[in-house]
């Protein structure tokens, strides 16, 4: 469907970036899917999604080290040590995978949602890196903002292929592919062009009408109205996407609109029922914003365009309920062991709903914000608050102004005290 | 530093939306939508323009109407520098 672009992704021997930027929905991740298929056969590509605790460029480098060994395993270098320093990685740690990239040969590294890393060291380091990789490696990135990266002198020197949202926009032909061919709505070629007109060739935008129109019995009256309105695609279309679906599934997707990545149990444990593995294995097959994350049809996670309609329809349905949400999960987080996850839920049920309507529950006198109890929780086991930081990617600054805050409201004055206390207290 | 935003982005949006943005006001006016509401700091600003940039809003204008008068009342000194 997308043969231009992924032409357009065979780049030239000597391309050492290639940059994808464009908003969200634009359809980057899916096209970079099908490249990597294309390609594999010729060379290895390894892949990592960035996400916000990537930060930390030696983070950062040890995720990107595994991808890169994970698709490559002949690859002659070793894991980054969890305790490198930032000088030391930079200085001898980075040289030895480009000599190593350089012994392999032919292979690429695709960097998906690298909005997610801020600009300072971790993007620095990158920088570095494509300044000194050997031309037979190629980096791919997928972006919704600048880069951030020395694109002038990449482009100056020919070693640079960039597509932007001009490019990735859909063209009547492509948009025909995805509802007629995939969809199977058999749409009018003028319908069509109507529906590219209206959401100006954004592919969220067309894939959402088009879900929204198999389950239209009027298509030619859904497309007049959809065309003539002034309203925006996402406003216009949440209601007609989610309407047609059972209260079941409904309530499952917007529920589950608040979780990074989910699983039935997961689900089960955050709706308080059961079945959503099924309904969500049905949902991934029917619907393209439901991401699956592995082979084994176990975790999936929404199209994050799509989880944002979602969580604004939550709390327009069912105001001051997504803390509530956040705590279920959080506590199957902390059941299962999965730290940072648990955190991030911690976060969204710490904050309250507009009007206050939503109680906290109750904690005696203690009154531990939920990432305090996380890292109450954490302080129990044997690692420093250092190390803590490290598991729950925070600073160790704010791990420990976390604990001074928890010592405080528990009244205590070390780190054993505050475990007995808590423990009293039934908090952990 | 907290001070009135006004933030027009492309197309019309229901009000549903206003909570991911803390309640401002939102207008619809002629095929944009105008955000009119107080903002604590940069980093909430750049929040919101990373929030619709998460749900494919085009962003079209963005300026500062000034502080609000319950923040300068609440400010500490007087005659601040900014109008």
């Amino acid at each position: 469907m997308r043969g231009r672009l992924v032409e357009r992704l065979q780049a030239p021997a000597g391309t050492k970036l290639t940059v994808l930027a464009a908003p969200a929905g634009y359809g980057k991740t899916t096209l970079l899917g099908a490249w990597r298929e294309r390609q594999v056969p010729q060379r290895p590509i390894a892949w990592l999604t960035v996400d916000e605790g990537d930060n930390d460029p030696v983070v950062l480098w040890s995720y990107v080290t595994a991808a890169l060994v994970e698709a490559c395993p002949a690859l002659d270098v070793t894991a980054v040590p969890g305790n490198v320093d930032e000088a030391t990685l930079m200085d001898a740690f980075l040289p030895r995978l480009i000599n190593a990239i350089a012994a392999f040969g032919p292979a690429a590294l695709v960097l998906d949602d690298f909005h997610e890393l801020a600009s300072g060291p971790a993007r620095d380091s990158l920088a570095w890196f494509i300044d000194r990789v050997p031309s037979t490696f190629q980096l791919v990135i997928a972006t919704r903002s600048e880069p951030g990266l020395p694109l002038g002198a990449l482009r100056a020197h020919g070693e640079l292929v960039e597509l932007r949202a001009a490019e990735l926009g859909f063209d009547a032909t492509e948009a025909e592919a995805l509802l007629n061919d995939l969809l199977g709505l058999g749409l009018e070629r003028t319908q069509v062009e109507a529906l590219v007109e209206r959401t100006e060739g954004w592919p969220a935008g067309i894939y959402l009408a088009g879900l929204s129109l198999q389950r239209t019995p009027d298509r030619s009256e859904f497309v007049s109205r959809f065309s003539g309105g002034n309203r925006h695609v996402v406003d216009f279309l949440v209601d007609e996407v989610l309407n047609p679906h059972d209260p079941d599934v409904q309530t499952l997707m917007l529920h589950s609109s608040v979780l990074g990545r989910m699983c039935g149990p997961l689900c089960d444990a955050v709706l308080e029922k059961e079945g959503s593995e099924e309904r969500l294995h049905e949902l991934a097959r029917t619907n393209l914003f439901v991401v699956p994350l592995d082979d084994r049809g176990e975790w999936y996670r929404f199209h994050q365009l799509f989880a944002q309609l979602l969580r604004v329809e939550l709390e327009h349905r069912e105001p001051g309920l997504a803390p509530t949400l956040h705590r279920r999960a959080l506590a199957w987080h902390l059941r299962h062991g999965t730290l940072e996850e648990a955190l991030e839920h911690a976060v969204g049920a710490d904050s309250l709903g507009e009007d206050g309507a939503n109680e906290p529950p109750d904690r005696g006198q203690a009154d531990l914000s939920e990432r305090e109890l996380v890292v109450l929780r954490m302080l129990t086991g044997p690692l420093s608050e250092r190390d803590i930081g490290r598991e729950l990617y925070l600073s160790h600054n704010t791990v420990h102004s976390h604990s001074r805050s928890i010592y405080r409201k528990l009244g205590v004055s070390s780190r054993s005290e505050a475990i007995r206390r808590g423990r009293s207290a039934g908090l952990i | 530093m907290g001070a009135t935003y006004r933030i027009v982005v492309r197309g019309e949006i229901d009000d549903r939306f206003a909570f991911l943005f803390n309640g401002m006001r939102m207008e619809r006016v002629e095929g944009t939508t105008v955000l009119t509401g107080s903002v604590v700091d940069q980093a909430q600003l750049h929040g919101y323009i990373e929030r619709l940039a998460e749900l494919g809003l085009d962003l079209l204008g963005i300026e500062q109407l000034g502080e609000p008068v319950g923040f300068a009342a609440r400010a500490p000194t007087q005659g601040k520098g900014k109008e």
